[in-house]
């Protein structure tokens, strides 16, 4: 079952790589109370999001560490990586009943994904069905002929979830095998896997012993058996017979040899004395922590190098926390594992580095790297404290100086954003009680008007006044004729009554605003010039226009020369003006 | 008995003025606590009470933003910014938190140019400008008949060719005061449909925030139009608040 399950995992990771998949399995889903039950929870995904752990009230929950496998593939050119985590936790039931244990969810790129939720029926103790039967001890050597046999044997058979095991495959003979066995390994699930070689060659007790180490890491806690391991090899027909010939030609038997299978304990991390801030880690460890510059400039980008060294099983010590200030900007940790399997015992180093890219100019300090792991060599939590390191930063170059000497190139950075908000709310306001629009309103309407009828009245007002002078005008020229004639006629009847001199007066005068009425202009300001210009112009006639600039002469003079007084002919002067201003009349002025 | 006359009227006149500013700040000290549901009651209280101000919108907006209400803040800043429309911050914020809506048109930068110099000025400031243009085009033609000069011909002329082009803005900008009515969808992704019932099945959905033109209004039912989308459809009348400051 569990194998199948396995299977599918790899097999979703293999095939569906870009999308993340989870899964959760139980280890037996009939559990007594008091007993424990693993719980593995497996992320496959191009990328390894954090996983939610749902709440389980029914069960006392342990972590039991996680372990990250990736894979590269390469498909017609395409290369697709995912990598597995797989997390295990150990639950115990609090009570009897049947239990649902919640889905799983992780997040990624704004999706969801869960795992389907799982059934668990805690029976009270003693008539639960244990899947892992009790078998016979395989330390003891058994052989199946006694010449020839193989055994499994294991270190130790009670071991913390993560502690190293190191298990001893030996095969045992006194004879001699023909050609290569073929050896199957015991089938180890529940439990990561390193080969130790190289095979160790040895005699005991009158055998010869070739012997297999592999360590093992129990990835969950629990009773567990280590499968047996099988091994086919090819054996002389007569065991022992030295007969050269009989050896020669004898092309031996196959025979199946198998190991017993080996139960181990794996026991739960305890809980007293664990950290807050353990990581899961099982292990032997020492810390460093190192930079690889120590004075740079802003902007430059300097390495952070934790190590995490001793043995146990490196390629699951998780990642150490960096408890950074807003003065660096941190890039991903990218890490690398070195494995050593010196002496039969899995070694080495996981080292993480980080690149860190310090903001502003000064001394900047890296805080104390702090990493709590469980020492399964001690059997108690310890907590790893490195030194804090100070970085003197100095001002880098400025941003315009990069950007005369390099024109081409865009800087590197301007304006840096963190993240973006809404600009913040206004502290003083303009309040205006019951804003309205003016349009709507009389008041502008009115205001915007009044110009118009300002214009409007004064413009009416030049018409009217300028219309009414044209018409005082207009009849004074039309009534002109008529009114001049009259006066003549007066004149010449009163002539002989009146005084000669009064009579020539008016008689000027009639002529004088006769024309002054014809051109719209007091009488009294005309000279002889104005008239001769002005019925010239006029009248188009100059011949006339000079005749009647003449008479007005003429006139005039009579008027103001009393010499010639008594000798004017009144009557005649009379009758010259009424033709002249007929002619005149006619020549349509 | 007329001292107590101008004292009351005083009152009257600065009183609320008064009351407005310190309201105004007891509502910011709100904001800048954190209290933004507290801070939004508080701005609120200050608008209904008449005191109408681009400030007091700018500042709900960012309230009602804060506590996720994206649909009202974008109406508050919408309100602000036709009370203030060259007010940068107001255009910053409208524009961020309608980057939360995910539009499915988007103006170009034409569009948005030609719409930020046609809103450059309040409906007021147009009506004073011309008003103002009038006045001076007014004053020349008065001038025009006591004296007749070229100078005066030719401001004359450029100043009705001034008060032609504000007079047909305005009128535009009034015919469009007076006749369309904006709404900002206040409630998450309303359903509109093609007939104001409620038995009729859901047409399209609109996003919160999105800005939807009134048609017609019937009972609880309005009928909204989306001009970037050219889609009509008739949703309930709480699930949209009109934009008029």
């Amino acid at each position: 079952m569990k194998k199948i399950y396995l299977f599918l995992i790899l097999a979703a990771g293999l095939f569906a790589a870009e999308e993340v998949t989870l899964s959760a399995v139980l280890d037996k889903n009939i559990v007594e109370a008091g007993d424990q039950l693993t719980l593995r929870v497996s992320v496959t995904g191009s990328g390894t999001p954090p996983l939610k752990v749902p709440q389980m009230n029914d069960f006392n929950v342990y972590n039991g560490g996680q372990s990250t496998q990736s894979n590269f593939s390469m498909v017609n050119g395409r290369i697709s990586s995912s990598t597995t985590v797989n997390y295990s936790y150990t639950l115990s039931p609090k009570g009897p009943g049947k239990f649902t244990i919640p889905s799983f969810t992780v997040e990624h790129k704004g999706k969801i994904y869960k795992s389907e939720p799982l059934q668990v029926e805690v029976i009270k103790g003693g008539s639960a069905p244990k899947n892992t039967a009790p078998q016979g001890g395989g330390n003891t050597p058994l052989s199946s002929s006694g010449e020839i046999f193989v055994q499994v044997t294991l270190n130790s058979r009670k071991v913390y979830v993560n502690e190293p095991v190191i298990m001893s495959f030996g095969l045992f003979r006194r004879i001699n095998i023909l050609g290569q066995p073929q050896y199957s390994p015991s089938d180890t699930t529940g439990f990561w896997r390193e080969d130790l070689p190289p095979q160790l060659n040895y005699n005991k007790d009158g055998y010869s012993v070739t012997e297999l180490k592999t360590a093992l890491f129990p990835a969950q806690q629990g009773e567990f058996t280590i499968g047996k391991a099988s091994l086919v090899c090819t054996v002389p027909t007569q065991g022992g017979n030295d007969d050269f010939f009989g050896s020669f030609f004898n092309n031996g038997k196959n025979i199946s040899l198998e190991s017993k299978p080996v139960n181990i304990t794996v026991m739960p991390l305890p809980l007293e004395g664990k950290p807050a801030d353990f990581s899961g880690t099982v292990g032997r460890l020492n810390l460093t922590v190192a930079l690889d510059k120590k004075e740079v400039k802003t902007n430059d980008a300097v390495t952070l190098t934790v190590t995490l060294a001793g043995s146990g099983n490196i390629k699951t010590i998780a990642e150490p926390k960096l408890l950074l200030s807003d003065e660096f900007k941190k890039y991903e940790t990218v890490s690398e594992i070195n494995i050593n399997k010196e002496n039969y015992e899995v070694k080495g180093a996981k080292i993480f580095k980080t690149v860190l890219v310090p903001r502003k100019a000064g001394k900047l300090s890296i805080p104390a790297v702090r990493y709590s792991y469980f020492d399964y060599g001690e059997k108690k939590y310890k907590t790893l404290i490195s030194n804090p390191i100070s970085i003197s930063v100095t001002q880098g170059q400025k941003e315009e100086m990069s950007y005369s000497s390099l024109p081409s190139l865009a800087s590197p950075e301007g304006v840096k954003v963190f993240g973006s908000d809404i600009r913040h709310i206004k502290q003083t306001g303009s309040f205006s009680y019951g804003k309205h629009l003016f349009y709507r309103s009389p008041v502008y309407l009115a205001l915007s008007i009044l110009p118009f009828i300002i214009w409007l009245a004064l413009l009416l007002f030049f018409k009217y006044q300028v219309s009414k002078e044209q018409n005082i005008a207009f009849f004074k020229a039309s009534r002109a004729y008529s009114r001049s004639l009259k006066c003549l006629k007066k004149v010449s009847r009163d002539l002989a009554s009146k005084k000669q001199e009064k009579c020539l007066g008016e008689l000027e005068n009639i002529f004088a605003e006769y024309i002054g009425d014809k051109i719209n202009r007091p009488a009294a300001g005309l000279s002889v010039s104005d008239i001769k210009s002005i019925l010239a112009e006029k009248i188009k006639d100059r011949d006339l226009a000079d005749s009647a600039a003449g008479l007005f002469e003429e006139l005039h003079f009579n008027r103001f020369a009393p010499a010639r007084k008594e000798s004017t002919d009144i009557s005649g002067l009379a009758s010259s003006i009424k033709e002249m201003i007929i002619k005149i009349e006619k020549a349509g002025l | 008995m007329k001292l107590l006359r101008v004292f009351f009227l005083l009152t009257v006149v600065f009183i609320p003025g008064l009351f407005a500013e310190a309201a105004f700040d007891e509502a910011n000290k709100l904001y800048e606590t954190g209290k933004y549901a507290e801070a939004a009651a508080a701005y609120n209280n200050l608008l209904n009470s008449g005191n109408k101000s681009a400030e007091v919108y700018y500042n709900l907006g960012n309230a009602y933003f804060k506590e996720k209400k994206t649909g009202l803040a974008i109406l508050n800043y919408e309100k602000a910014l036709k009370l203030s429309p060259r007010d940068a911050d107001i255009k910053y914020n409208l524009e961020f938190a309608g980057s939360f809506i995910k539009e499915s048109a988007v103006e170009d930068t034409v569009t948005k140019l030609l719409n930020s110099f046609y809103y450059y000025l309040t409906l007021n400031e147009l009506c004073v400008m011309l008003a103002l243009a009038f006045f001076a085009l007014m004053g020349l033609l008065i001038y025009r008949l006591f004296r007749k000069d070229e100078l005066s011909y030719w401001f004359t002329f450029s100043f009705s060719v001034i008060f032609g082009l504000i007079f047909v803005f305005s009128v535009l900008r009034i015919f469009e005061n007076e006749n369309t009515r904006s709404a900002i969808v206040i409630e998450p992704s309303v359903e509109a449909r093609a007939a104001p019932l409620e038995t009729n099945p859901a047409s399209f959905t609109i996003p919160e925030g999105k800005k939807v033109l009134i048609l017609n209004s019937r009972k609880d039912w309005v009928e909204i139009f989306l001009k970037s989308e050219n889609m009509k459809g008739w949703i309930k009348q709480d699930a949209i608040a009109e934009i008029m400051p």
